[in-house]
């Protein structure tokens, strides 16, 4: 039998629902920050179990391959 | 990006490729929240050479003149891996047919429809194919009708958006 999320509950995964569409509805380059964002924190997990880092070596703000004056 | 997609132009513009189009989930990307992803897979028409034979060999030469050597399945340019996956059957060279022309980063390049991902993806068929096709439907607001319309003509079962509760 299913249990009736609570309003609480409910709420919540509007919330979540809701944050997605906006990521969704973002300038493909401010995906593009995120992406390199989250490619960073997958491969800070990769390395714990000695993967090689595989995020895109592309400097941060201007998405360009980075110099070493880029911003990580 | 935009130098990496610089490189592409540059390839079509001297046509050692005919067309290409972003695929995969850099595509996917374009029409929904970001997923993490490590490569760029780019489609492409390849010129048809000697003896009516497709292969990649001239785009990887050429590629390698300017200094992009392949990795594997990929070659690096200007640090994102990208992989060339030449169009290989009707689904695909209609998507890349049908592609969508955007700017990225102020470059002009293509993307495919979310339509035809969302085909592509049913026909290829992986878990992870799956869960684009259930992203791109919450969250790329693709034209139902044209969707139905290509996964008739190509024999793939429409998909049904799920609902969280």
């Amino acid at each position: 039998m299913n249990t009736p999320y609570s309003d609480w509950i409910t709420s919540l995964f509007a919330a979540k629902e809701a944050r997605r569409q906006a990521l969704a509805a973002l300038p493909y380059e401010e995906k593009l920050r995120i992406l390199l964002h989250l490619q960073r924190i997958a491969d800070s997990i990769r390395q714990t179990r000695g993967l090689p880092a595989q995020a895109w070596p592309l400097d941060s703000e201007t998405l360009l391959p980075q110099t070493p004056n880029s911003k990580p | 990006m935009k130098a990496t997609l610089a490189v592409l132009n540059e390839l079509e513009a001297q046509a050692i490729v005919e067309r290409y189009a972003i695929g995969g989930a850099m595509a996917a990307m374009f029409y929904a929240e970001p997923v993490v992803s490590y490569d760029l897979d780019i489609f492409v028409v390849l010129p048809v050479g000697n003896g009516n034979l497709l292969t990649l060999t001239p785009l990887y030469t050429a590629l390698q003149q300017r200094g992009y050597t392949p990795q594997g399945e990929h070659v690096l340019i200007e640090g994102i891996p990208v992989q060339f996956l030449p169009v290989y059957n009707p689904l695909l060279e209609e998507a890349l047919k049908q592609a969508r022309s955007v700017e990225i980063e102020g470059i002009p390049t293509r993307v495919l429809r979310a339509e035809h991902l969302i085909c592509i993806a049913l026909q290829t068929g992986r878990a992870k194919d799956r869960d684009r096709v259930r992203l791109l439907l919450k969250e790329g607001q693709p034209d139902s009708d044209l969707l139905a319309e290509i996964c008739h003509r190509y024999h793939l079962v429409p998909p049904k958006e799920e609902h969280d509760s």
